[in-house]
């Protein structure tokens, strides 16, 4: 990157100061816009402090606090010895999946790991919660509030009674979603949000975006928020909305998230060898039936199964 | 590969840096370090940073100027080792149901380096504002309630950071 005046870089923080502080006027915009267009600098420095929130806001938060704030050195060789041992088992955590946290317990609707459920809310709502998911309700006067803590669901406010005033809003960690007698279905991932519409309009918003209006999405398309931006827009992808008839249907998914897809409906533990990662696995499969999926997976693809522990460690690797 | 005499030159004087000064940087480093393979690694890149520089020719104290890169490897290992183990750490105190995909895990912990290192350049305090601000998304009057600042000062700190960082991305100093 090229050296940028300094005049420009203060410039682009203070607007990056503004925009976080509360939503830019139109007056503002317009001014953002002008100082924009008013010099080259002033473009790559705004670029790049756009980069720079985005990698920062890539970052999931469970982890990126504690790390970065991490105490000195110093006090931390005190705790070598127990990270040796931590580094020593490094590569077992990935694969592992397991349903239910202390959160979801407490949420007014859940299910655990491999079950769903269809449950009809007060106002007439439907909602089908799919495999390790908790959401809770809050409908008062003035809205009518979904916030989704864990999983994946899909909502459906077409049975709702049509003459209720107040709004029906969904939220997940990520985004605030609005739905206009809508079909649509939300998944909660470690770091964004899913929204796919089936039926009707979704206005989404990203959480912490003050400066974007609100997207409507339609029909047909899914995208994919963090808590500050869009990441993606595209047409509803089959693995969107299989679930609903119990299937994972992939198109050309690497095998460790094919894994990682499969084990949130499995208790037990599912690793595949680093050297076959990146295979692009497609078909549809029936989420419920490990040892289907196991079989069809070892008759298509050039892999070995290998089951431990009584089925509770999978392993697979090339064959 | 054109072989013109600034390349040869070059060429030697690279060889005749190696040939003279490996032995007591590499003592230098491994008393730094607690691994005779990290050691030997580290020396090689401090020759790999001076002949990717192609200004070997012109270095007039080379002791000095070998020990200084060596220095900034060696800090730079030792931050990006106790990154790893606060994130390996961190992890295994997570709920089984958070997950990171391999491939996203070596998106992560670059990212989260590459951000060390610029929060690294900020005063405590500042660096404490902007992480609850980007990371923990708090809004600056919860911030400066919390901190017990002015949300003047909070709002001071922010833009501190943000001109930090923004300066800091424009010099590769590690690429």
């Amino acid at each position: 990157m090229n050296k940028l005046s300094k005049k420009s870089l203060h410039e682009a923080a203070d607007w990056l100061i503004r925009q976080q502080e509360k939503p830019l006027t139109n007056s503002e915009q317009e001014q953002l816009q002008q100082w924009l267009q008013s010099s080259k600098d002033n473009q790559c420095a705004w670029q790049r402090a756009q980069h720079f929130i985005n990698k920062v806001d890539t970052l999931p938060k469970e982890v990126a606090y504690a790390v970065l704030n991490r105490p000195d050195d110093a006090t931390r060789r005190l705790h070598i010895g127990k990270l040796a041992l931590l580094l020593a088992s490094g590569p077992l955590i990935w694969g592992s999946y397991k349903a239910v946290n202390n959160q979801q317990w407490s949420a007014d609707y859940r299910t655990a790991k491999g079950q769903q459920k269809q449950v009809t809310l007060p106002d007439g709502t439907q909602v089908k919660l799919n495999t390790a998911t908790a959401f809770d309700i809050t409908f008062d006067h003035q809205t009518r509030l979904l916030s989704l803590r864990e999983g994946e669901i899909q909502v459906n406010t077409t049975t709702a009674n049509a003459h209720l005033p107040t709004p029906f809003v969904v939220t997940t960690r990520d985004a605030v979603l609005s739905p206009l007698e809508a079909n649509f279905t939300v998944r909660q991932y470690p770091d964004l949000t899913r929204l796919g519409v089936i039926e009707g309009l979704v206005k989404a918003s990203p959480k912490l975006a003050q400066a974007t209006p609100d997207h409507a999405i339609s029909a047909g398309y899914q995208v994919e928020l963090s808590r500050q931006t869009f990441l993606s827009r595209k047409a509803l992808e089959s693995n969107t909305t299989s679930w609903l008839n119990k299937m994972l249907a992939v198109h050309k998914m690497p095998l460790s998230q094919f894994a990682l897809e499969v084990s949130r409906y499995h208790n037990g533990l599912l690793r595949v060898s680093p050297a076959i990662a990146n295979m692009a696995i497609s078909g549809a499969y029936p989420v419920q039936d490990l040892n289907m999926i196991l079989n069809m997976l070892s008759h298509t693809y050039p892999i070995q199964i290998n089951r431990h522990l009584g089925h509770y460690w999978v392993t697979i690797e090339s064959a | 590969m054109p072989h013109n005499a600034s390349h040869s030159v070059q060429h030697d004087v690279m060889h005749s840096l190696y040939a003279n000064h490996h032995n007591w940087l590499y003592t230098w480093i491994r008393k730094r370090l607690d691994s005779q393979f990290d050691a030997a690694d580290l020396t090689q890149d401090t020759f790999l940073r001076v002949h990717a520089k192609q200004n070997a020719a012109t270095i007039k104290e080379p002791k000095a100027y070998l020990a200084t890169i060596a220095k900034g490897l060696v800090c730079h290992f030792y931050r990006r080792r106790s990154l790893e183990q606060a994130y390996l750490e961190l992890l295994a105190t997570q709920p089984e149901s958070f997950v990171i995909s391999p491939e996203h895990e070596f998106i992560i912990l670059q990212t989260l380096e590459e951000v060390d290192r610029l929060l690294n350049a900020l005063p405590e305090q500042v660096k404490q504002v902007f992480l609850l601000s980007q990371i923990e998304g708090k809004k600056y009057q919860q911030i400066a309630d919390e901190m017990q600042l002015s949300l003047a000062t909070v709002k001071r700190y922010m833009k501190q950071a943000y001109v930090k960082c923004l300066i800091l991305m424009g010099d590769d100093v590690f690429e």
